[in-house]
């Protein structure tokens, strides 16, 4: 068990560094002017550009770029934006916000995506089955901003079961919002849980397990369920991705002060640095968070693990 | 045990499948029975219903499609069809007990094998943990595991096919079953490991005097164990008898062809007689025998009316054919 | 692309027909009683088209489709409004029947806006999802067909490119290459296509990989080899068509996505812009707060067509996979 998380930690070591050097290469290496568009609508003041390509090291060849890059990465340096304030301090202010949104989206996901997958699996080709089939699908169909602005507009403004906004986020301001942006992978989420309950309800074991003499419950809420989940994990780790980038939708549209929210605005103040390096940070969770699940997948699938 | 006890009497069993297409018999109207210490093997080719004969006993056919339309399934006298599914699980286990053919598959993979040992112990008699994992290894021994106190927490793929299959044996035989069926115990293995398994599960049989059904395409394996041979076709028996007298003289064309079709050593050089033809299909099976268009005795009264009803030879054989008499007479 | 080097060459002169005797021995008593039912003989393509032609799922979703491609393409044909005609005292009028959906922000009319929306959507998601089944399917296949280093420096390329959120990759992106009121249609059209491109092929690739490896050791392929076909013959004509139907099924399903990640972007103001008319941005205008309360279909109208084209795409991806697979039926 020791050795696999060893070995899955240092295969992740070349991803990172690919990953960071193809985001250094997007935003630094291609042809064109890299403080275009940094400082608003304006071109930058010379005094600026002048600070910036010190900064990023611009005069020196790009592979000593990258790594002073890094080397600033990894001490937590994402740059200062042309207000003055670091992006870390930025981050850090907000995070708190955005880990309470992101908690309620996935308990979300996890909690009503497995029991209607689960539902829709044992009860195969039935009503419920459809339902869950037909409304997943139009969940995935309708993009989360629009599903924000809509359920916004239905349970905020016309019913007023929920605040419209969540300024100061709470908890409770917090929960439509959340669901809003766990919808996406909610539906995913029971998606695959039904394809592989069916698929696993036909399995041998599971024929194995009746002849034990065990009740059906026991059949599939321990031996079926338990195969069944383990691809959901790995999806759910997945869905960490979308999820980031919806949140950034959805803090806008609910005016939630997170971290989801600085991007949306650092994007249309054209505050380049403060995008740069709140995506580059959402990029390496979502990396962190991967690896965890996939640490997670040895340990419910024993096959990966022990050999 | 009363050493001749009746254990099992299946009577007219009869399944079918409802598929999209139509619905596939089966199996139409079986019946054979089994006694303590007895081994029964069931021959026959895939889709002949030798497994679903065997998982409409244990009661796991998956339903739909599978339904049981028909006939008695008597455990020492009482009929299991007609019991509640709660009394009927409490068989599944202590009375009748199965073991399959791809041990891999059908052990779960993510637990550990001693884990799986023990549920038979903790779900049917409450065991607790440490005592069911003890039983585990006292039974991971009883099969010959080497090492099974270290290997108890291991997992399925850990081990070697046979080891496998000697895990699902072990967990057959936990509850010390009155009834064990063997799906195709060794169809997967290697053959010397097959020789190895056929004779685990003749000690265990003798030890405990066990009636043991054996399912099982491959004749070689029965002639080793088997006491008697039911062979299927189709869904129907078409030929019981002790295996000595059956690999003398076959009753049925079906037998005959099946024996005609082992390479032996003493014939080597001529052709082996394969049987011709395919197994009927299911959906849409032919008038009269189902065997009559692989059959060289056929006659007009083999394709037209009813199959032949399975109908004593001599004292203790039955074949399920019209021309029997050319059958067995014919040597 | 050269043969690989390693291809086993006993596969290449042993003929099939021969086995050691050995093996006709102990397989004898199995052949003879381990015979297969016999199987329908419809060719699978048939089957899936049958299947398919009884969905309505199938129908509903190609309807769609064509709608919305004819719209994208003749947009004339839905609306004789000028989307550009936007007089600003007529701004957020509700829908009348001078004008069905409205006016937006602007006093545009949000339905001639909300036809002339779906060229830009169906425009980028289907160049998307050529660009990238392009890409991935070309790598893919040399990737699974070469085999070895070529085959593992691009498998861990693909996975660093994976590992970019398709969102949040297209946000750095389209930031670093912004988009101004100047730029041409296409210009502003292709920057997010590649964005989407650069972060989506990695899909497509993992897929054909394995599509290849899984056909390259079919006996066909390999008689093509040992008749001595040249690779770049061998894998058009037989590894490749063999391989393409998860890979339209996949794009399909992807490509529904690329027109809502388009959607994501532009309503991040990053993404389309004027004179591009797209669904992200109208929605996006209509979903300040205020509007929200005073002028709903601003937000109604986009939002529908956008869902629909996307649902259209998805559900139609779907219907394919479920009628090739026939074991989820």
């Amino acid at each position: 068990m020791g050795k696999f998380i060893v070995r899955r930690i240092l295969q992740m070591i070349p991803v990172l560094l690919g990953t960071t050097f193809l985001i250094y290469a997007l935003v630094f290496l291609l042809p064109g002017d890299p403080t275009a568009g940094r400082c608003g609508d304006r071109p930058c003041s010379a005094t600026y550009v002048a600070a910036f390509r010190a900064e990023y090291n611009l005069d020196k060849p790009f592979i000593v770029q990258y790594a002073l890059y890094l080397s600033k990465l990894v001490q937590g340096d994402l740059g200062t934006n042309f207000y003055g304030n670091t992006v870390l301090h930025e981050l850090a202010i907000r995070y708190p916000v955005t880990l309470k949104l992101a908690l309620i989206a996935i308990v979300f996901e996890i909690v009503v995506g497995i029991s209607a997958g689960v539902l829709a699996g044992i009860r195969k080709g039935k009503f419920a089955d459809n339902l869950v089939t037909v409304s997943t699908l139009l969940l995935i169909s309708i993009p989360v901003f629009v599903l924000g602005g809509v359920a916004q507009m239905i349970f905020g403004i016309k019913l007023g079961w929920f605040p419209v906004t969540a300024t100061e986020g709470t908890w409770y301001q917090l929960l439509l919002p959340g669901i809003v942006l766990g919808s996406l992978s909610v539906a995913y989420t029971a998606r695959l849980t039904r394809t592989n309950l069916v698929e696993n309800l036909r399995a041998d074991y599971v024929r194995t397990a009746k002849a034990k003499g065990l009740a059906p419950q026991r059949a599939i809420g321990i031996h079926t369920l338990r195969n069944s989940l383990i691809p959901v994990v790995t999806y759910i780790g997945a869905s960490f991705g979308a999820l980031m980038g919806g949140a950034i939708v959805t803090e806008r549209i609910f005016n939630i002060n997170g971290i989801g929210n600085f991007i949306y605005r650092s994007i249309s103040q054209r505050d380049g640095v403060s995008v740069v390096g709140a995506v580059v940070v959402l990029v390496f969770v979502y990396l962190i968070v991967n690896l965890l699940v996939d640490i997670l997948y040895g340990v419910l699938d024993p096959r990966i693990s022990h050999d | 045990m009363n050493t001749n006890e009746r254990l099992l009497e299946v009577n007219d069993l009869r399944v079918e499948f409802r598929m999209r297409d139509g619905i596939a018999h089966a199996i139409n109207g079986v019946s054979f029975d089994l006694h303590a210490r007895e081994t029964l093997a069931i021959l026959g080719e895939s889709g002949s219903g030798k497994s679903v004969t065997a998982q409409a006993i244990m009661g796991i056919l998956d339903s739909p499609p599978g339904f049981v339309t028909g006939g008695e399934v008597k455990f020492r006298g009482t009929d299991l069809l007609t019991q509640p599914e709660k009394e009927r699980r409490k068989v599944r286990g202590p009375g009748i007990s199965m073991i399959f053919q791809d041990a891999l598959s059908s052990l779960n993979p993510v637990f550990p094998v001693g884990w799986q040992i023990a549920e038979m112990f903790r779900q049917h008699r409450g065991m607790n943990r440490a005592d069911a994992e003890a039983k585990a290894i006292e039974l991971m021994e009883r099969v010959h595991i080497p090492a099974a106190r270290e290997r108890v927490r291991a997992y399925p793929h850990q081990f070697s096919g046979g080891m496998r299959q000697r895990i699902m044996i072990a967990m057959a035989i936990a509850l010390d079953p009155v009834v064990l069926i063997a799906d195709e115990p060794t169809t997967a293995l290697d053959v010397t490991v097959q020789a190895q398994i056929m004779g685990l599960l003749k000690e265990l049989q003798d030890e405990a005097g066990m009636g043991l059904i054996l399912i099982t395409h491959d004749l070689g394996v029965v002639a080793d164990v088997a006491d008697r041979i039911a062979v299927m076709y189709a869904g129907r028996l078409v030929e019981t008898s002790g295996v000595v007298d059956l690999y003398a003289r076959p009753a049925h064309p079906y037998t005959k062809g099946l024996l005609e079709s082992i390479p032996r050593l003493d014939l080597k050089g001529q052709t082996l007689n394969a049987i011709g033809g395919l197994p009927p299909n299911l959906l849409a099976m032919p008038a009269g025998c189902p065997f009559h268009p692989r059959c060289r005795y056929a006659v007009d009264i083999c394709r037209e009316g009813e199959p032949p009803p399975l109908e004593e030879v001599v004292a203790g054989r039955a074949a399920a054919c019209h021309r029997v008499r050319e059958v067995y007479g014919d040597e | 692309m050269t043969e690989r080097p390693n291809a086993e060459p006993e596969n290449l002169t042993q003929p099939q027909i021969m086995q050691p005797q050995a093996e006709i021995d102990a397989s004898a008593r199995e052949v003879n009683l381990d015979l297969q039912p016999a199987i329908s003989a419809r060719s699978l393509g048939a089957d899936a088209w049958e299947a398919m032609r009884r969905s309505p799922l199938f129908w509903i979703s190609a309807s769609l489709i064509v709608i919305f491609v004819l719209m994208a393409i003749f947009p004339a044909l839905f609306t004789n409004k000028d989307p550009y005609d936007c007089p600003l005292e007529l701004a957020r009028e509700a829908p009348s029947p001078d004008a069905w959906f409205g006016k937006d922000l602007l006093g545009c009319d949000v339905y001639a806006r909300t036809i002339y929306g779906a060229r830009a959507s169906i425009l980028v998601g289907v160049l998307t999802a050529f660009v990238t089944a392009v890409i991935g399917v070309g790598i893919g296949t040399a990737g699974g067909y070469v085999g070895r280093w070529v085959d593992t420096l691009l498998s861990r390329t693909a996975d660093v490119f994976f590992a970019i959120p398709l969102l949040l990759g297209g946000i750095l992106i389209m930031f670093t290459f912004p988009s101004t009121a100047e730029t041409p249609y296409m210009v502003v059209v292709f920057k997010v296509v590649i964005a989407m491109a650069i972060l989506g092929w990695p899909n497509i690739f993992r897929l054909m990989r394995s599509s290849v490896i899984q056909v390259n050791p079919l006996e066909y392929v390999q008689a093509a080899r040992a008749l001595g076909g040249s690779p770049w013959r061998v894998v058009t004509s037989h590894v490749v068509p063999n391989s393409m139907v998860p890979v339209i099924v996949v794009s399909t399903i992807d490509l529904g996505a690329y027109i809502a990640t388009e959607a994501t972007l532009s309503f991040l103001g990053i993404g389309l812009r004027e004179p591009a008319i797209s669904w992200g941005q109208a929605i996006s205008d209509a979903s300040g707060l205020g509007y929200i309360r005073a002028a709903p279909h601003m937000l109604i109208f986009p939002s529908v067509f956008l869902s629909l084209t996307v649902l259209a795409f998805i559900m139609m991806g779907e219907v394919v996979r479920d009628a090739m697979d026939p074991k989820l039926r």
